[in-house]
């Protein structure tokens, strides 16, 4: 009985010994998603953008500087390869794949490949990517002498990011694809993410000032500080913004997701003593627009809004996206209270949106007063862009202090 | 300022005169990295040097501009926090200053810097003025929202300055209210908070111009008035600099500062120095200061001409010293 005893005992301690043992000799060198190719990302964390590039590709390297990569992808990407290398003290072990949305938590797809080597490649048969807009998790584990796992993020996009944000960066991915997930055609993605910005919190308040924030409109072209911007949502501030700052970090995120939209500068015949016009009542971004009293007109001498890059001049039907404001009524006249975003189901052509009808005192569109012209005259006290028909804003990785 | 930094800064100064690439400030050639250096030793503000708020320092960096040339940028935070109001912490500063190679480009980019939804008959998007009323800079633009009551789109302030080679943009920002809220609610920006953003401003400006025109270096000359003896100094460009306070109290007033603002009487007028100012004011007269009253040492550095002729003397050398004297 002493010697069973004797044995038992002597059996665990040599199990417990083993455990670490084993343990500490198993280590990831690298699981990576060598194929597809990924689209080239930066972090958007500093500049020159040559020291802010994420290494490729996605996944883990342990070799890197920063081992963790994250993927980019157009929707319905397949044929996905992983190429892995542990340490460990046995042969053979189980890679266990487990993909899931990161916005919803739901387990997108899953696989086990049972005795596989400690290095080699395996071919993710069966994985196509969703075909909206999201962000997914990887998780790849490995199951030797003991178990150990590594994740990283790989964003779902509608096609490659368009310039200004190429390669597309990081921090800004993380903000639009949540705001435009689950949508995968332009008309979807752009309003759900012309809506994603109006309805982000911590997010932009507009400034009763009406003065632009975060552009540095010393440069050429306009420079915006996205960096500096996100840096402070991240904190969980709020930022002031006006059509400007918005209007540009709109179009940052279309750009992102793989939609060529620029902005527009838009006014019309201003009044000759306050060089303002004036708007019908909206609610400015920053306010709850469901209760009435977040609604009052505003005077402007210009107003900057989203469009498709190299969109028509007015009278153009061309489409129009303004996340600075919510409209109360759409232009028929109907409920909507949401910011203006063109869609075949609720369309919002530049033209009408401007004013409908064009007369004074219209109720719906933007302008309430003067009578607005559909074209875009020069002002000559207006500096810089304004003859411009559509343009785009670089970006900055430059921080705050 | 104390004895440490006027040592580092008679160092630095030397050093940039000492070196030749680039002429950014007052025609004096400087290497680039050197002006950095002084950008971020010098001209950003230190901790509590507008009370109350904290910094983590300022960063410079080099921005090519649209007009093909590059500036020198100043960044700099200053934070407030713990006063345990609901909106007010932290109350942000924040400071762009910009350094650029000519006067008609740093007006231009000041004006740029005031872009906004609306535009004003000079070109700007914000109206002339200061947040205090007073004169900063050769010209200034100021917003603030004035409401009796908290509310939307209220917590912001944006004052730009120009002078000379530098435009510079002062915000005060204020949080919401309650910042998880549907509907973003702020405080009206306090004018004690106004006051020391513009502070912010009036000190970067007269750093700026301490660099600029080397200051420590600067020979020093005999002035007398009212039978004292001060010590003045004397500009490359032959401007006199006369020590305000220390004048006045020697011709029997008192002068006092709060925060940027001098101020004295002299023969019942009240008379007024706001540092970084081109202009000081005598009753209602304006009279115009060929360089920015200056602040170091605890004193304002006035351009003499001015004062004499604001306080109705004159100034004049005689036997090898100034002579502040009735006219």
């Amino acid at each position: 009985m002493r010697a069973k005893s004797l044995i038992i005992a002597l059996s665990i301690v040599t199990f417990l010994l083993t455990i670490p043992s084993l343990s500490f000799a198993q280590r990831w060198h690298y699981a990576l998603l060598t194929e597809p190719s990924s689209y080239q990302l930066r972090w958007g964390e500093r500049e020159p953008p040559s020291e802010d590039m994420v290494s490729m590709p996605p996944g883990l390297d342990t070799s890197r500087t920063i081992p963790f990569s994250p993927g980019c992808y157009k929707i319905g990407t397949s044929g996905f390869v992983l190429s892995y290398k542990v340490e460990d003290s046995i042969l053979r072990g189980v890679i266990d794949v487990v993909v899931w949305d990161e916005v919803t938590g739901e387990t997108f797809w899953n696989q086990t490949y049972n005795r596989v080597p400690k290095e080699g490649k395996i071919s993710l048969v069966g994985l196509v990517l969703p075909s909206y807009i999201t962000i997914l998790r990887f998780q790849v584990s490995w199951a030797g002498s003991g178990t150990m796992f590594t994740r990283f993020s790989v964003f779902v996009v509608l096609d490659a990011p368009k310039a200004p944000m190429e390669p597309a960066w990081v921090n800004l991915l993380r903000y639009s694809c949540r705001w435009g997930r689950g949508t995968s055609n332009l008309e979807d993605a752009a309003q759900a993410i012309t809506f994603g910005v109006f309805f982000q919190r911590p997010g932009f308040a507009y400034p009763s000032d009406t003065n632009t924030y975060w552009v540095n409109t010393l440069t050429n072209p306009p420079s915006f500080m996205l960096k500096a911007l996100l840096d402070e949502w991240n904190a969980g501030r709020w930022t002031d913004g006006n059509c400007v700052n918005v209007s540009c970090l709109t179009m940052l995120a279309l750009c992102r997701v793989g939609l060529d939209f620029s902005t527009r500068q838009l006014t019309g015949t201003v009044d000759p003593f306050t060089l303002n016009f004036r708007t019908n009542p909206i609610c400015l971004i920053g306010s709850d627009p469901t209760i009435d009293q977040t609604y009052s007109p505003w005077d402007w001498t210009y107003h900057q809004v989203c469009v498709l890059s190299n969109a028509l001049l007015p009278p153009s039907n061309t489409g129009l996206w303004d996340p600075k404001a919510a409209q109360k009524e759409d232009l028929n006249g109907n409920g909507y209270r949401n910011p203006p975003a063109h869609h075949p189901s609720h369309l919002w052509p530049e033209f009408d949106y401007w004013q409908k009808p064009r007369m004074q005192g219209a109720s719906l569109g933007l302008v309430n007063s003067p009578l607005q012209e559909p074209t875009y005259p020069q002002h000559p006290n207006v500096p810089g862009f304004w003859s411009l028909g559509t343009w785009k804003c670089s970006v900055s990785a430059n921080p705050w202090p | 300022m104390h004895m440490v930094s006027l040592v580092l800064l008679s160092l630095a100064t030397f050093a940039f005169m000492s070196t030749i690439r680039i002429n950014l400030l007052e025609g004096q050639p400087m290497d680039e990295e050197q002006a950095m250096k002084l950008m971020k030793e010098f001209v950003a503000l230190e901790p509590n040097e507008v009370p109350g708020f904290d910094t983590k320092g300022g960063v410079i960096s080099r921005t090519a501009t649209k007009w093909g040339v590059m500036s020198l940028d100043l960044l700099q935070r200053l934070r407030r926090t713990g006063t345990g109001i609901p909106g007010l912490d932290p109350t942000d500063i924040v400071i762009k200053a910009f350094l650029l190679p000519n006067r008609d480009i740093a007006y231009q980019a000041a004006v740029l810097l005031t872009t906004s939804q609306r535009i004003y008959p000079d070109g700007a998007g914000m109206p002339q003025g200061s947040w205090t009323g007073l004169p900063i800079g050769e010209k200034s633009w100021a917003t603030v929202a004035k409401a009796e009551k908290p509310g939307p789109g209220l917590g912001s302030s944006v004052l730009v300055v120009w002078d000379k080679k530098i435009a510079l943009r002062v915000e005060v920002h204020y949080q919401p209210i309650d910042p998880k809220a549907k509907t973003a609610i702020f405080l009206p920006v306090q004018d004690e908070d106004l006051e020391l953003g513009e502070l912010a401003a009036r000190l970067i400006l007269i750093k700026a111009n301490l660099v600029l025109l080397g200051w420590r270096d600067l020979p020093k000359v005999r002035l007398v008035a009212n039978r004292r003896t001060f010590e003045a100094k004397k500009t490359k460009d032959g401007l006199i600099l006369a020590p305000a306070k220390a004048l006045l109290e020697g011709l029997g007033e008192k002068a006092e500062r709060k925060l940027g603002i001098f101020s004295a009487s002299w023969k019942g007028k009240k008379i007024i120095l706001p540092i970084g100012s081109r202009v000081m004011l005598v009753g209602k007269e304006r009279y115009p200061l060929s360089l920015p009253i200056l602040f170091e040492g605890g004193e304002a550095w006035i351009d003499g001409a001015g004062l004499a002729k604001g306080l109705g003397l004159a100034l004049r050398w005689e036997k090898g010293q100034l002579v502040l004297a009735k006219r």
